[in-house]
């Protein structure tokens, strides 16, 4: 048998195997989600040994300029200080690698968020109504309607997310007022048809998956039969 | 369940009777009514907590101080004379009943620094072999060693004798059985309200809390065993103003006596004379062990409440004990220290009547003598200090319940229930029962319709899509209607394909194999535009599995065009870990970020290339995505970095509304998404057999297959709801 | 204070990386440079602790006493073949590229297939119980979109009201969507100042 044909069998059989979840769960199932679970791992452990470790840490360690060697056991000491949290005893070492991945990981969230999405973003927003380069009035009018519709989306959707009146333990912290309200109620109309589209892209996206799947099958049993 | 026991006669009856069959009586009197002796025996379950009770202080008697519990045996309630009969011969006699009042054992290495009158107390009252620990004496007993030494403060007894007329009503009556720890105890010491309840009613609230803070203060620090800083101060010979200043350095002597010392040492007591004799006399009218400036600004005139009171009956205040009045059985009591209360007496104000033990106490002490070890130690003679309760004594468990222990009762693992409980609890079992079986069929069916439509539209939409895959129609038609970020993305490509040097590209490959398939269906033809514009491709990724993918969408892709060199101008740049932060760094250098290709080779040494430094070299980027969150994080921290460069996006369905915003501010040049993205991005590049028109068919029957199962279920479930409303 | 010398390393590399983020001075940015490096190194580093730690969760579900998981052995074993094959061939050779093309995609595509299925019957199910008019919405705008995604009314595009129509409606959930992106902005800065002012300790666990 051609490895080729062995690995399109395995796939044949796997994608059998967790379609019958349809008809409920089952042993086998439940085997195949464990080795797929193992093969990930697997397969990433690899990768990160390969991909980080070796280049990132050992073969400088071992190439590098002493001066580089000495700026590397900084993070070689904080890479075996996490190795700790393995042992819930001694899982407390691991905190200040930790600590530097959660500081550098807020830093670079605090940069992104600003610069590429608050700024970008609101930049947008105000691009909406810049209508120098229309060249009909009819145009200008159906951008700048256009332009007040997003705006009003944004900002009520903002509203209801962070404005407006909400419940914590069943009371509400505090009555908003109705200007902020009715903000709010209309920010959940337009949250509520983005959450719509969204769930009919998930919608298309795994049909997309199903009809793949499906048509590697057919073609899979197509030469068999043929 | 269905039957009645009977509580005289034990007799198992039918559920419905309500007489006794076998003993004839009514199985529905009170129980719990008093003096019915055939139902007190159906409270066994009761009785063996009162035991517990006794053991544990906890009777749920309400007792109130003052109360007509002052008169002599023939009034003691039945509990009362139960326990008697029952701990008359268990305790062990005592050897000490009366208390060493006070030990303060950090005190002892001070013995140089003591008058002689006080050691010669100390020698008195050193302990005697055998002797228990305070925890081992009965809480009367204890009450009393408190009251000596309250001796020598008269006027604070006065006015805590005196204060129980004052006491509000609800304080008096509304005395919560729970906080009625030991009636026993509050019998022996009427006097246990202090000053505070005085005049509860005309002074501010700030005024108790600043006045009970010293002793609240005291009381915790009572348990430390050293207290030096007693003596300090002491040698300090502080100034009345200052000590007045300073209450809450001020020992709570008041509970003193009940100190739990590991070792203790009679000379701690002996300091407090010496420690008395420099507060102001005002500070032992209150009652409490310290004053402060706020006592004075109250302008309470002391003088004429202490004479008012001191004629209030003297057996209801705090007396001292003088030998001659103790009964015989406290005299027996080799170890018992009856020269330390005329040490007192000078100090004591002599306008002050001694006490005299009451009769009721009298009546008391058989039963209190003869009770086992009790847990109570400072909780019986600590006073509370704020709140309702305050100057009230020992209702309240301290700090005690969690620090002293005895040993613990013993109790039955078995729950013991009444016949009523017994009715009750099979009642409620028979409803519970009926609801679980109403419940259960419910869930059941719930749980079978929803397996039935899944298997239904598993079936459906299967059956469908083999048969279109299969049949291949051609029933839909392509999209004409092209997405403006299609067109744009069209656009960038066309643009950078047709210059004259080839484009080079990174591409990010950031998809889960989940949706593979149809990131590769739609990034096939996008591909194979940019490698037959000879493109170099750079591939990236930050998902564990992309590295592996992209040899298979490159080969899928190179079919189409066999010119294009793959090993030439496609590298593999492998993976990169951290999210966000990998993007920083990539975006930062990506010499440094991606180093080395999957093979291990080194990268940027490679023709491809070579020359590269930042992102912005690279003509541009093509993400391929399945993800919100990894996009937006690709748009946040590589977009910035690569300045002109377009990010040109080819995503799942089910992230373009989510990137949508982005291609609207431009950040993202342009985007094919999903199906349909792809169909139209066919459509521009005239494709008369790309993947995608492969799939068309399926994907559009399958659509418009479930939106019409969407409306079935809504037209069906909806007219159910109608038609249920007028229910 | 809780863990003093976390807090510190967290502050400060955070406060270094941001400083270089937005001060373009040569020591600022290489030191950002080196820090988000380490950063990269040490969590592909914790990625090898986290999938250790899975192995000997999987190792005691096995080895229990009681309850004992069979299936973990197909996981650990799973994950031995593909450890010590992807360690002898790396990670490029194309049998090890073929473990994740042919096990791994298909379980995971069918696994998605499976979720369409799921899905659909849910979404039949959406109108079941009696919801506000925000669950109508949302089904109607889900079946909207679902029209609008089959590319089947685009069939109709030559006609010029159909054509605005379907460009504004397109067009709404942008609006949607760009509050919740600037949403989950604002989310994300206030997260990071809380943990670079100390306030937020994830690490200190």
């Amino acid at each position: 048998m051609a490895p080729d044909l062995l690995w399109t069998l395995i796939a044949f059989f796997l994608t059998i195997l967790v379609l019958s979840y349809v008809l409920g769960d089952n042993a086998l199932f439940r085997m195949v989600m464990m080795i797929f679970v193992g093969i990930s791992a697997g397969y990433g452990a690899v990768l990160l040994f390969y991909q980080v470790i070796m280049p990132r840490l050992i073969t400088p360690l071992m190439t590098a300029p002493p001066a580089d060697r000495m700026v590397l056991i900084i993070p070689a000491v904080l890479s075996i200080l996490l190795l700790f949290k393995l042992s819930p005893r001694l899982s407390i070492l691991g905190n200040p690698s930790m600590a530097l991945l959660t500081g550098v990981g807020a830093a670079v969230a605090i940069g992104g968020a600003v610069s590429g999405t608050l700024f970008g973003q609101i930049s947008g927003t105000i691009s909406l109504f810049d209508l120098s380069g229309l060249s009909s009035a009819g145009s200008a009018i159906s951008q700048l309607f256009g332009g007040i519709v997003l705006l009003t989306g944004t900002i009520c959707s903002l509203a209801y997310f962070h404005f407006g009146a909400r419940k914590k333990g069943g009371e509400n912290t505090g009555a908003q007022p109705a200007i902020i309200q009715l903000l709010a109620g209309i920010g959940k109309v337009f949250i509520a048809i983005t959450l719509g589209a969204l769930f009919a892209g998930v919608l298309a996206a795994s049909l997309a998956a199903l009809i793949e799947r499906l048509d590697f099958l057919i073609n899979v049993i197509k030469p068999m039969i043929s | 369940m269905s039957e009645i026991i009977c509580p005289y006669c034990g007799y198992s009856n039918d559920i419905d009777a309500l007489t006794c069959l076998s003993c004839k009586k009514s199985l529905y009197d009170d129980v719990e009514e008093p003096g019915n002796p055939p139902q007190q025996e159906g409270m066994d379950w009761l009785n063996t907590f009162r035991g517990f009770d006794t053991k544990t202080n906890a009777s749920t008697l309400d007792l109130k101080p003052g109360d007509g519990s002052t008169d002599a045996e023939p009034e003691i309630p039945d509990w009362l004379a139960r326990i008697r009969a029952l701990k008359g011969e268990e305790a062990p006699p005592l050897e000490d009943e009366s208390l060493p009042p006070g030990e303060m054992p950090s005190l002892n290495n001070q013995d140089a620094d003591l008058p002689d009158w006080i050691k010669e107390i100390k020698a008195s009252d050193s302990p005697q072999p055998g002797k228990e620990n305070n925890e081992d004496f009965p809480d009367w007993l204890r009450n009393l060693s408190a009251e000596e030494n309250l001796a020598p403060k008269p006027e604070a007894s006065e006015v805590s004798g005196a204060a129980l007329p004052d006491i509000p009503d609800d304080l008096q009556m509304d005395e919560p059985a729970e906080f009625n720890f030991d009636a026993q105890s509050v019998e022996g010491n009427p006097i246990a309200p202090v000053s505070p309840p005085l005049d509860i009613g005309g002074l501010p609230d700030e005024f108790f809390q600043e006045l009970t803070a010293g002793q609240t203060h005291a009381a915790e620090e009572i348990d430390q065993p050293d207290l030096d800083w007693l003596l300090e101060r002491a040698q300090t010979n502080l100034p009345q103003e200052e000590a007045a200043a300073q209450p809450l350095d001020e020992p709570n002597w008041q509970d003193q006596p009940s100190l739990k010392q590991p070792e203790p040492e009679p000379s701690a007591n002996e300091s407090e004379p010496v420690e008395s004799a420099e507060l102001p006399a005002w500070m032992f009218e209150s009652g409490e062990p310290a004053g402060n400036d706020t006592v004075e600004s109250t302008e309470i005139d002391f003088a004429s409440l202490e004479g008012n009171l001191t004629g209030i009956g003297s057996e209801d205040l705090i007396t001292t004990p003088q030998e001659e009045e103790l009964p015989d059985w406290l005299l027996e009591d080799k170890a018992a220290p009856p020269a330390q209360a005329p040490e007192y007496l000078p100090e004591a104000p002599s306008d002050v009547e001694t006490g005299e033990m009451p009769g009721w106490l009298h009546a008391v002490r058989p039963i209190e003598a003869t009770a086992p070890k009790l847990v109570k130690s400072e909780e019986e003679s600590r006073i509370e200090a704020s709140g309702p309760l305050a100057g009230y004594q020992g209702v309240l468990p301290g700090q005690g319940v969690v620090t002293h222990y005895s040993k613990p009762p013993v109790y039955s693992a078995r729950m013991q229930v009444t016949d009523k409980q017994r009715i009750y609890a099979t009642l409620f079992e028979t409803l519970i029962a009926d609801e679980a079986r109403v419940g259960a069929p419910a869930a059941a069916k719930t749980k079978s319709s929803q397996l039935v439509i899944r298997l239904a539209v598993g079936l459906v939409m299967v059956v469908a899509l083999l048969a279109i895959l299969i049949l291949q129609p051609g029933f839909a038609a392509f999209p004409t209607l092209v997405p403006p970020e299609s067109v744009a993305f069209y656009d960038s490509v066309q643009t950078l394909t047709s210059a004259a040097t080839p484009p080079r590209v990174l591409v990010a490959l950031d998809y889960d194999p989940a949706l593979s398939g149809e990131l590769r269906t739609i990034s096939t033809s996008v591909l194979e535009d940019w490698m037959a514009g000879n493109s170099g491709l750079a591939f990236i990724s930050i998902n564990p599995a992309g590295p592996a993918l992209v040899s298979e969408l490159v080969n899928t892709a190179a079919i189409q065009t066999p010119a294009y060199l793959t090993a030439e101008r496609v590298i593999n740049l492998g993976y990169l870990p951290g999210g966000a932060s990998a993007l920083a760094a990539l975006a930062n250098s990506p010499t440094r970020a991606a180093p080395t290709t999957l093979d291990g080779l080194p990268a940027w040494e490679s023709l491809l290339l070579q020359g590269m430094n930042t992102v912005a070299d690279f003509d541009a980027i093509l993400l391929l995505t399945d993800n919100a969150e990894n996009s937006r994080a690709w748009v946040e921290q590589v977009k910035p970095a690569a300045g002109d460069t377009p990010l040109l996006v080819v995503s799942s369905a089910q992230v373009a509304p989510a990137l949508q915003p982005y291609v609207q501010s431009g950040q993202i040049s342009g985007m094919v998404s999903g199906f349909t993205g792809g169909a139209a991005y066919e459509q521009l590049t005239q494709s008369a057999s790309g993947p995608v028109r492969q799939y068309w068919d399926a994907y559009q029957g399958g659509m418009l297959l479930i939106a019409a199962l969407m409306l079935i279920g809504a037209a069906v479930f909806g007219i159910k709801n109608i038609v249920r409303r007028p229910k | 204070m809780r863990a003093p010398l976390s807090t510190a390393i967290a502050i400060g590399a955070g406060v270094l990386t941001l400083l270089g983020f937005f001060i373009p001075i040569e020591s600022l940015t290489s030191m950002r440079s080196l820090l988000i490096e380490w950063a990269v190194l040490l969590a592909g580093v914790a990625g090898l602790v986290a999938i250790v730690h899975l192995l000997s969760v999987h190792w005691r579900k096995m080895t229990a006493s009681h309850n004992r998981s069979v299936t973990s052995a197909f996981l650990l074993v799973a994950f031995g073949i593909t450890f010590a094959a992807g360690m002898v061939l790396k990670p490029g050779h194309p049998t090890i590229q073929k473990i994740v093309t042919h096990i791994q995609v298909p379980i995971e595509a069918s696994l998605m297939g499976v979720l369409a299925i799921s899905l659909t019957a849910a979404a039949i199910r959406l109108f079941q119980r009696r919801g506000g008019w925000m669950s109508v919405l949302f089904a109607v705008s889900a079946f909207v979109f679902l029209i609008l995604g089959s590319g089947f009314l685009s069939s109709f595009a030559n006609i010029p009201v159909l054509k605005d129509l379907l460009a504004a409606v397109n067009s709404l959930p942008v609006a949607g969507a760009r509050g919740i992106l600037i949403g989950v902005a604002l989310g994300s800065l206030t997260t990071g100042l809380r943990v670079l002012l100390g306030t937020d300790r994830p690490y200190s666990g």
